[in-house]
């Protein structure tokens, strides 16, 4: 589901997969606090809506897990 | 005493896991200014900024603008309270930035909001935000660390200030599964409803409303943006807003 890039770990599918962003989502999973970052359904965990997740321009990097827990 | 259309932006209040959103800090002060104040406060807008490596934003980049109208002294006063406001929320880690301005004493505000655009799509440096803060008469204030927060704060009051960018913070409910348009908008939150092209639908035309409710800044005004689905309309979801 991730790629590592030096100390990143980025999700492999950007940012419209929203199916790959809930089979992605992990015990460490939060949902973002703050409603409006909510980007797809919360019915479901999703990568998408976590805590940790930090946008780029093509997708978003995992802030919270390790590159030897992915 | 006289009052005058005044924006005011925050930006970068947060770290990774943060308890509380710059959205949630710029709601108190909102909140703040209406019950001390007397006076309404227009919703607030999400303006969402450049998403890149050189930036060092927590994790989406964005930041938080409202209007509401003051006189000079209570300027002061609110200035006053949302620099302490933030300072004492924000996250340890943060780099927050502050800008207020009165509409009228913006200087140019085709530059200014040429600026926004350009936190949109370029990595942009805090000296520039500074620059254009004194040139366009901004008060522009950095308040922890590196104060990085200063240019989103900048940018946010340029792309409110142009009129058709960012969702509003919030959502809602109604307690009906539909309603017909002429209905829908005698709600305060609600200006227009349009779909994606810009047309407007009949009076009568009805729209779904199970689902919560996200608007949209477009001309000004808060726009519920919604698609066919058969012989009815539904509101655009969070999925297909996240260009907004």
């Amino acid at each position: 589901m991730f790629t590592q890039e030096n100390e990143i770990l980025l999700f492999q599918y950007g940012k419209d997969n929203y199916q790959k962003a809930i089979d992605a989502a992990c015990e460490t999973f939060e949902l973002d606090k703050d409603e409006d970052e909510l980007v797809t359904a919360t019915t479901q965990n999703s990568c998408y809506n976590c805590l940790f997740r930090r946008w780029t321009r093509e997708s978003f990097m995992c802030m919270k897990k390790s590159a030897n827990e992915i | 005493m006289e009052r005058f259309k005044i924006f005011i932006c925050i930006d970068d209040t947060d770290e990774i896991g943060y308890h509380t959103s710059t959205g949630e800090i710029c709601e108190a002060i909102r909140e703040h200014i209406m019950e001390h104040y007397a006076v309404s406060a227009a919703p607030i807008t999400r303006h969402q900024l450049f998403l890149h490596e050189d930036i060092p934003y927590t994790s989406h980049n964005s930041s938080m603008c409202f209007t509401t109208f003051l006189s000079e002294k209570e300027r002061e006063k609110v200035t006053h309270f949302t620099l302490e406001h933030v300072e004492n929320i924000s996250a340890p880690s943060s780099d927050p930035g502050v800008c207020i301005a009165f509409e009228h004493e913006i200087r140019d505000l085709d530059t200014l909001i040429r600026y926004g655009f350009d936190a949109k799509e370029k990595v942009l440096t805090k000296e520039s935000a500074y620059a254009m803060a004194k040139k366009q008469n901004l008060f522009l204030r950095e308040l922890k660390n590196t104060g990085q927060g200063i240019i989103g704060a900048v940018a946010g009051i340029a792309l409110r200030a142009q009129g058709s960018d960012g969702r509003i913070k919030g959502k809602f409910r109604l307690d009906t599964p539909s309603i017909d348009v002429q209905t829908l908008l005698k709600n305060d939150l609600i200006d227009e409803i349009q779909l994606i092209d810009g047309s407007f639908l009949s009076d009568n035309a009805v729209i779904i409303t199970k689902d919560e409710l996200k608007i949209v800044y477009l001309n000004h005004k808060c726009v519920l943006l919604v698609e066919q689905e058969g012989d009815y309309y539904r509101p655009l979801g969070k999925e297909k807003l996240t260009n907004y």
